[in-house]
């Protein structure tokens, strides 16, 4: 059943997609269109920022993740959850508060910090930052997952220094290439950042042939084909080189791993990693600076619904997700019939740019038949449970994979099926991944736009839409307040959501 | 259009950031609507509103539409909020708050904003500019670089 529903939200929009493309007009001059020098292009500039967002995140991610992985550096915890927050948020949300920061008329604003801003680079940095936190932390697990005994043995011979060159990173590199294929997928997919800074990309042309006055659904249908391909192309890379390995990678061992410490150079070092978790906070402090000027009123207001709207999509999609993910966590683990294709599938879903997966739900659902999903905050929770599944399986089986099998195995002998097994054993024995998946899903859910802006129902915006929308003409205090709503929203969650976590663990 | 883009010049996103490029002083002038304009005043910015092409053929006054959709399942209360919207009282709040440019003779405008009696305006046949645009929209993707 769940896997019906998969092939139903993933699959299907993809058919729906080829479907549209050879019966619509787009087809008559899609020739023309895909055989664009114009366009072909800016699809290269755009894999190009991918590739340089992607080298700046693992340039800040791996060496952040391995200091706070193995050695004594000041607050290791505080400054992994501080460094990873903004991750949490819609990155044009953070490249708002560099706007506020280094824009023309920015708080430390000067034309050259502007012309850098608005450029290609400023992209890139942007991006970088804020998904440098997903190469740092896959990097600390992966680092956590090695061997203690190889580390032990390499030690004997080496330096610290070298035996994390030569040793623990090499070993650790199926989860520092899937953050660096995530990161990639994620920057291809961006359309708030680029569109902010001025940087014309790919997606941003899809966007425009289904928005406004320009709807051309038979244009966007064709141009989706070659981030189709760039999809294809990352999951064949991630099956081909990562496969199993990328979920299994998330297992942190549970033998004590020594702790490096840095001597006369920790202070240095401290400062330096702390310097760079605020580097990521000063935009979110340079939002909260404009917002102190606008009224509650006026906020409240401009604010209308959308908070309430964000978190009843997020914990709908948070809900689907996570049954999901037990259903289907539990095969992948359990290395079940199909799970390797459903779980592809997934995967393919998360790295294909947006504009594709939302244009083959807009073919698939904008239907008379399917107008009470299409024109409903149904339509939201769809879109972001085909995008976000992978999400849920993924974290749900890396759990299940560290249980042994022989509980369920014994249960089935005992003539248990399959829903007492998942009720009576699964589940409870789980119960703490499966909330950390809900609430993972959730905030996945919460901090997107680059899918929701697609197909959000007329008066059925979330937050991060009514700031994208309202940041073309919105004044300025009030757009940095309601990205401030956002914010605190996010780290109300995740603070909650967290201490609940940590309460359950200690019982 | 071509030589204008030639001209450097600077293709925004939208009328917010053309306030944000002229109020900031990254280019001398911007073309927006009477509203992006009136923030701009009202936020202490030095900008001065132009009406272009007085002398000439006139500036673009584009209205403010109301559709009522053929075979629309509530089509008498959409009758209704048109009736209301297109009210005197409705047209001096947009004017007030939103610095539209009222068409009623009598309709107070707020500082900065001409009355459409002042303004001469370019007379423009919106069908034929619909399928005009329509021909367009490829070509004009193109020229904005999409």
């Amino acid at each position: 059943m769940a896997a019906v529903c998969l092939l139903l939200l993933v699959l299907l929009p993809l058919v729906s997609l080829l479907v549209q493309w050879l019966g619509s007009a787009g087809l008559a001059h899609a020739g023309e269109l895909l055989g664009s020098a114009r366009l072909g292009l800016l699809l290269g500039k755009t894999l190009a920022l991918a590739m340089a967002t992607t080298a700046l995140a693992l340039l800040i991610g791996v060496p952040l993740g391995a200091l706070l992985a193995r050695t004594d550096v000041a607050g290791r915890g505080l400054a992994l959850g501080l460094h990873a927050f903004p991750l949490f948020l819609p990155p044009f949300l953070v490249a708002l508060g560099w706007f506020q920061l280094l824009g023309r008329g920015g708080i430390w604003g000067t034309p050259l910090s502007a012309r850098l801003l608005f450029a290609p680079l400023g992209v890139i940095a942007v991006l970088g930052l804020v998904f440098s936190p997903i190469v740092t932390g896959l990097t600390l697990l992966g680092l956590r997952g090695v061997d203690p005994s190889l580390e032990q043995a390499a030690r004997v011979v080496a330096p610290p220094g070298r035996v994390m060159r030569r040793v623990l990173l090499p070993l650790a590199w199926p989860a520092i290439a899937f953050a660096a294929l995530l990161v990639f997928a994620l920057s291809v997919s961006e359309l708030g950042v680029p569109a902010l800074l001025r940087v014309q990309t790919y997606p941003a042309a899809v966007f425009a042939r289904l928005a406004g006055q320009t709807y051309a659904p038979g244009e966007a249908f064709a141009l989706v084909l070659p981030l189709l391909a760039v999809a294809l192309v990352l999951l064949g890379l991630e099956r081909r080189f990562l496969g199993a390995r990328s979920f299994s990678s998330l297992k942190a061992r549970g033998a004590s791993l020594t702790t490096w410490p840095l001597g006369r150079a920790r202070p240095w070092v401290s400062a330096g990693v702390w310097c760079l978790v605020f580097l990521g906070l000063y935009p979110l402090l340079a939002l909260a600076w404009r917002a102190r000027t606008a009224s509650l009123g006026a906020l409240l207001d401009w604010m209308g619904a959308t908070p309430g709207q964000s978190l009843r999509v997020a914990a709908l999609t948070g809900t689907v997700v996570a049954t999901l993910g037990v259903v289907l966590g539990t095969r992948l683990a359990r290395g079940r019939r199909f799970s390797a294709f459903l779980d592809a599938l997934g995967v393919l879903a998360f790295i294909m740019p947006s504009a594709v997966l939302g244009v083959g739900l807009v073919a698939t659902f904008h239907h008379r038949a399917t107008h009470f999903i299409y024109a409903t905050t149904a339509m939201l929770v769809v879109g972001l449970v085909a995008r976000y599944f992978i999400v849920g399986v993924r974290t749900f089986a890396s759990s299940v994979s560290q249980s042994p099998v022989e509980l369920e195995q014994a249960a089935a002998l005992a003539g248990a099926g399959y829903l007492r097994r998942m009720s009576r054993i699964v589940v409870p024995m789980h119960a703490r991944a499966l909330f950390a998946t809900w609430l993972l899903a959730m905030v996945f859910a919460l901090r997107d736009l680059d899918m929701v802006v697609l197909f959000y129902p007329p008066g059925r915006e979330t937050l991060p839409i009514r700031i994208f929308t309202l940041e073309a003409n919105g004044p300025v205090a009030i757009l940095c307040g309601l990205a401030c709503v956002h914010v605190v929203l996010t780290a109300g969650i995740l603070a909650i959501g967290g201490l609940v976590y940590w309460r359950w663990s200690r019982t | 259009m071509d030589a204008l883009k030639q001209n450097d010049v600077h293709i925004a996103s939208s009328n917010g950031e053309v306030k944000r490029l002229v109020v900031g002083g990254e280019v001398a002038i911007g073309l927006v609507d009477t509203d992006d304009a009136e923030e701009a005043r009202a936020s202490g910015a030095h900008i001065v509103t132009v009406y272009p092409d007085q002398d000439g053929m006139g500036t673009l006054l584009m209205p403010t539409s109301l559709v009522l959709m053929r075979g629309a399942p509530h089509a008498d209360a959409g009758r209704r909020l048109i009736d209301c919207l297109l009210g005197p009282d409705v047209e001096q709040r947009l004017a007030e708050h939103g610095a539209h440019i009222p068409l009623r003779p009598g309709v107070p405008v707020p500082e900065g904003v001409r009355p459409a009696a002042d303004i001469r305006a370019m007379h423009v046949d919106y069908s034929a500019l619909a399928a005009r645009m329509r021909e367009m929209e490829p070509w004009l993707r193109q020229w904005v670089g999409l």
